[in-house]
């Protein structure tokens, strides 16, 4: 093999590796939009291995070029929920919206301040009939903004009431009734109230 | 001047050598992508749960699940909830079933 010759292989081998290489590094970043609600900050992984390594902190929606794998976000403050939100960077630029919902405790201490008034709004609308039932304190859901409780019938000794269920949402700050009393809620019914909520009411005792 | 055209001709084999290992390379990394795309599970909720099987006992009779997930429950005031209970006893969660109570009305239907 004469000089020319060689010196022609190792420009091919160079331009195909380096051109491999440049190509497959600008095919596996991508653009990933998140999108983050007000007044929340998450830390955001990448999951390598099982594990989560984490890239960054973000308190505020923005773009961010991240490499091919699983990503997912964890809100910082005790007061959402530890769900995580995650996303796949694959072979497209992605969006994430993050939207957390609050964590058991902090619904538990807003529970204190909503209940009142909720069981009010139960207790007019089902006025008088309400009377021979019992309500429960029931739990919120979301961002505080679902109430689901149990109406246990009140009897005698001698006989078996039914249990009833009861979801109510707050919209524009006004507690109302998303689903009236029932014995149990059926997900073919409700196709506005998240599944969860159904299946979390109708397991209350 | 043959040496020189000898040499023009080599590079000419030279680039289009190059161009067409980029062009294979290219078509290599691009069938990857799409196969990739391809082969991902599309997903989604199944509408059908796990079947219910028939029980019956001196409370309350629950019929079998049908395909569209409908079951019928017989039982008196209080042994409804009963009912229900067994069926989350059994891991079915009712909140995936359409179910009907005989003789039964509900008592807040009134409110509306």
């Amino acid at each position: 093999m004469n000089k020319n010759k060689l010196i022609a292989l190792i420009f091919l081998a160079v331009v195909i590796i380096g051109g491999g290489g440049i190509w497959y590094y600008f095919s596996s970043i991508h653009k990933v939009s998140i999108s983050l609600a007000d007044g929340s900050s998450v830390n955001l992984f990448q999951i390598v291995d099982g594990n989560y390594k984490k890239v960054k902190t973000l308190s505020k929606s923005t773009a961010i070029s991240l490499g091919k794998g699983n990503y997912c976000a964890r809100p910082v403050d005790d007061k959402y929920s530890d769900k995580p939100e995650c996303v796949i960077v694959d072979n497209k630029d992605a969006v994430l919206n993050i939207s957390p919902d609050y964590s058991t405790d902090y619904l538990s201490t807003l529970l204190e301040t909503e209940f009142v008034n909720i069981h009010a709004i139960i207790i007019a609308k089902y006025s008088p009939l309400i009377d021979n039932y019992s309500l429960a304190k029931g739990q919120l859901f979301k961002k505080g903004d679902w109430y689901g409780t149990t109406l246990s019938e009140v009897t005698g000794p001698s006989r078996l009431g039914d249990n009833y269920r009861i979801i109510l949402k707050k919209i524009n700050g006004i507690w109302t009734v998303a689903a009236k009393p029932q014995l149990v809620f059926s997900r073919y019914d409700y196709k506005d109230i998240p599944i969860e909520i159904l299946s979390a009411v109708n397991t209350m005792i | 001047m043959d040496e020189q055209q000898s040499i023009n001709s080599k590079i000419r084999k030279i680039i289009l050598i190059v161009i067409g290992s980029l062009f294979v390379l290219s078509l290599i990394v691009f069938l990857i992508t799409e196969s990739g795309k391809n082969n991902k599970d599309v997903g989604g909720e199944p509408d059908v749960y796990d079947k219910v099987q028939g029980y019956q006992n001196t409370d309350f009779d629950i019929s079998e699940s049908d395909a569209d997930n409908n079951i019928t429950i017989s039982a008196g005031p209080g042994y409804r909830n009963i009912a229900l209970y067994y069926l989350k006893g059994k891991a079915k969660d009712p909140t995936n079933y359409k179910i009907t109570f005989t003789d039964y009305t509900n008592p807040f239907e009134a409110y509306e």
